[in-house]
């Protein structure tokens, strides 16, 4: 409960019994635990995830109704929109989708998965964590600079960023910053998974949700210092008179070097999600995972092939039309581990004996909302076919199946599913299944229609399609946009549902029990929520892998990783395991 | 989609349709079992599931088909870009060249003129509303804010990316990225500022008509304003168009 309320603290709410317990701010707000750290980046995501969420309404209500004044931010030019939509991406990417998962997931799950009592360098964990939302504060003071904050797109191209008003340095400083965030946040991850685990737990005894990020953390690792420089270049352009990205310069190095990081951000943004909703349909379908070494290997894959696909952002961008076809090539085969994740999602559904808990709603969401994701991007990977589709909606679309149809509901499967291990109490079920109806029908009301109007041509990142001076070829297209604006408005609405859970259940819920979904891993056999260092008396030792759900040893239909057996039916275990179980 | 005019336009659809195909069959089939299993085994007091990790023939199978349906597509799709994409453009006989410039947020387009030459251009020969794109000798060449292209003949584009000029000042903006967008055509390609680049598309015949080239890469504020209209004319009313006939002098970039 402590951390409940001191992490509350920590974002500037007062809560009036702590004031004379100073001590606390020390343990808990400066804190080095990996759960308060993880539950201190949970919360800045989520205040983030609503400042995003508002922004993309007010460019959704501009665009079905550009005549009008947006409500609460008011009239909105060109200027303003750009500032908007670039605003959306940026917070929503990069201090809302990465922080949750792989900052609040990360440190929350990974070392009470793998049996450790902490991140292996907990004051860089902390430090990773308080760069953030400073990042947030620089990028954001943008928008009272002369000019505005950054208006780029998120995707920031020179030559348009290198003349664009000083809003623009604010966001490269920014993301320099949280850049460095994550890649401190990667170097503990790598080193907290290969030198912590607990004795027994090998690699293939992982849950994916560790895998997963671990195989981000390597991604991140390799990938944001690329983007670093790249931003640096982009600072030294604008300020210091160099040419690295104009006139002798080459401005597609720039789109180079950016989704040389922003391809593999994609997998960044998508993997930890993939391994939580693996551990989530596995304990609700009450089935080990299916085919659990292809899960593991498929995202090993998706990392390899995540760094040589990043050409396919630039069919269209002057790039070598040869190269072209190599990144068509690679871009193709990207979807393959994809499909084989798919594939065992279903074979774990298959057979199992699924109970339809709200995590388990949001995890089947996801594979859903991820296959259409995953199947618009063969679209785009077919570069005569991308030639009519870049830059316009069928690429929004894509991207919100991927990042909110996929990872947002894969978040909400996270948050749901331990909400009960990180607070102590158990969020309201109703509630969380009303929220998921909704936002799962709204959502796709949004951005089904998406695909339609960007395959007849509508351009993305346009302020206005009906006014005269501006493309009116897709004037009548503007009902479809009304209906996803509605759509929209809705989908933000039910996120009301969401926040009030969270917090009247963070308040108010019934107490959680230690192992409420009867899970496999070893953070349910501790106190909900476990006490700074974990695992007491000692370090558990690990006996299986963690998706032993319906094992014929045992009578129940799960057997916790740790649970030592007795000599008879710990012969018959091995002997499974021998057969290749 | 919107109605095709180009002679590779139908190309282009069909890689569309094809792929729309595949994964809707795709889509079915993964949807119709997710569907099956989510109701065939939901919770029910006292059964127990299925102890199983796995199958890897299952699973070998289904990644060699997926595999195979993905590397024929790559081979599908790839003649129909490099003819859009990568064609000889020396090759094409008599084909009808213009030099287009996006600036923000305007697009200009220059035409030969009668001698069949273009001029040279530099950005601080710039004068707005009289040498807007900053052309040495302007009146050789045909300046319009419009595109104005035959049917059934090759046409040739020269895309560039204008800044602007300050001349009082003397100081030069430099140009952004444009992306030349003509949905009708099914093409697009940036503009790159200081590499131009050159593309090209023939209308079918008799698919005269006025459409919309738009702007689709982000280039500022003013970035949905910026629009152009595409003409598709007749031999005759292309040269009262142009003031010339552009067919009896050859031209060159």
């Amino acid at each position: 409960m402590s951390t409940t309320i001191t992490t509350g603290h920590s974002l500037g709410e007062t809560h009036a019994e702590h004031h004379h317990e100073p001590g606390l701010i020390g343990r808990y707000i400066f804190s080095r635990d990996h759960k308060a750290i993880g539950i201190q980046f949970l919360f800045t995501a989520l205040i983030f995830m609503a400042l995003g969420g508002l922004l993309a309404l007010a460019v959704r209500w501009r665009i079905a109704w550009p005549a009008t004044d947006v409500p609460i931010v008011g009239k909105v030019d060109g200027a303003m929109y750009a500032t908007l939509f670039t605003m959306h991406a940026t917070v929503m990417i990069f201090f809302v989708i990465i922080p949750l998962l792989v900052g609040a997931f990360g440190n929350f799950v990974v070392p009470l998965h793998i049996g450790a009592r902490d991140m292996a360098f907990p004051f860089l964990n902390g430090l990773s964590y308080w760069i953030m939302p400073l990042a947030g504060i620089i990028m954001l003071y943008g928008f009272w600079l002369e000019g505005g904050a950054a208006a780029g797109g998120w995707t920031s191209y020179p030559p348009l960023s290198v003349i664009a008003p000083n809003g623009q340095t604010c966001w490269c400083i920014s993301l320099i910053i949280v850049g460095s965030s994550s890649i401190m946040g990667a170097v503990n991850y790598i080193t907290t998974i290969i030198k912590m685990r607990a004795p027994g737990l090998t690699f293939h005894r992982m849950s994916l949700t560790v895998w997963s990020v671990f195989i981000t953390s390597i991604l991140v690792l390799f990938g944001t210092p690329v983007l670093t420089s790249a931003l640096i270049l982009l600072i030294l352009d604008r300020h210091a008179g160099t040419t690295f990205f104009t006139h002798d310069g080459q401005p597609l190095l720039f789109q180079h070097l950016f989704w040389f990081y922003s391809h593999p951000a994609v997998y960044i943004m998508i993997l930890p999600a993939m391994g939580i909703v693996s551990d989530v349909i596995s304990v609700f379908s009450r089935k080990p995972i299916f085919g659990y070494r292809a899960m593991a290997y498929s995202m090993v894959g998706i990392s390899g092939l995540g760094y040589i696909v990043w050409g396919h952002h630039m069919f269209q961008s002057g790039m070598n039309p040869k190269l072209g076809t190599t990144f068509m090539v690679s871009t193709m085969l990207i979807a393959l581990p994809s499909a084989v994740k798919t594939f065992n999602w279903l074979g774990t559904l298959w057979g199992g004996n699924i109970r339809f808990t709200t995590p388990m709603l949001n995890a089947l969401a996801f594979v859903s909302m991820f296959v259409i994701g995953g199947l618009s991007g063969i679209f785009m990977a077919a570069t005569p076919v991308d030639i009519q589709i870049h830059d316009t909606y069928f690429i929004v679309a894509h991207i919100h199946y991927v990042l909110f149809g996929g990872t947002l509901f894969g978040v909400f499967a996270g948050i749901t599913f331990w909400f009960p291990k990180m607070f102590g109490k158990m969020m309201n079920e109703t509630v969380g299944k009303i929220h998921f109806i909704l936002t799962f029908i709204a959502f796709n009301c949004t951005f089904f229609p998406m695909h339609i109007v960007g395959a007849a041509g509508l351009p993305r990142r346009y302020a206005d399609y009906v006014a005269t001076g501006s493309s009116t070829q897709w004037a009548h297209l503007q009902p479809y946009n009304e209906f996803m604006t509605i759509s929209a408005l809705v989908l933000g609405t039910a996120q009301v549902l969401f926040f009030g859970n969270f917090l009247w259940s963070l308040w108010k819920g019934k107490k959680a029990p230690q192992n409420p979904w009867l899970a496999n891993t070893m953070e349910w056999t501790l106190p909900s929520p476990p006490v700074h260092g974990n695992y007491f008396p000692s370090i558990p030792e690990v006996h299986r892998g963690p998706y032993e759900y319906t094992s014929p040893i045992v009578s129940e239909d799960y057997l916790p990783q740790s649970r030592a057996l007795d000599p008879e039916a710990s012969a018959r275990e091995r002997l499974l395991q021998a057969e290749g179980h | 989609m919107p109605e095709v005019i180009s002679t590779y336009g139908d190309e282009v659809d069909r890689l569309f349709y094809i792929i729309l195909a595949i994964t809707l069959v795709m889509l079915v089939l993964v949807f119709a079992l997710f569907g099956i299993f989510v109701v065939k085994y939901r919770y029910q007091e006292g059964r127990r599931a299925v102890y199983t990790h796995g199958s890897s023939k299952l699973e070998w199978t289904w990644t060699a088909a997926t595999a195979a349906v993905l590397i024929w597509l790559v081979f599908a799709q790839r003649e129909t870009w490099i003819k859009i994409k990568q064609a000889d453009l020396d090759a094409f006989k008599n084909p009808y060249l213009v030099r287009v410039f996006g600036e923000q947020f305007v697009w200009h387009f220059v035409y030969p003129g009668s001698d069949g030459k273009f001029e040279p251009q530099d950005v601080k020969d710039i004068f707005q509303g009289v040498n807007p794109v900053g052309l040495k000798a302007p009146k050789n060449d045909v300046y319009k804010q419009s595109l104005v292209v035959p049917d059934d003949v090759p046409v040739i584009l020269e895309i560039n990316s204008l800044g602007k000029y300050d001349q009082d000042k003397q100081i030069e903006t430099v140009g952004v990225l444009h992306s030349f967008f003509q949905p009708n055509l099914r093409l697009k390609q940036d503009l790159v500022p200081f590499h131009p680049a050159k593309i090209w598309f023939q209308v079918k015949k008799g698919k005269t008509g006025i459409y919309e080239i738009a702007c689709a890469e982000l280039c500022g504020l003013g970035h949905f304003t910026m629009r152009a209209d595409m003409k598709v004319l007749g031999d005759d009313e292309l040269k009262t168009e142009l003031g010339y006939d552009w067919k009896a002098t050859p031209a060159k970039f």
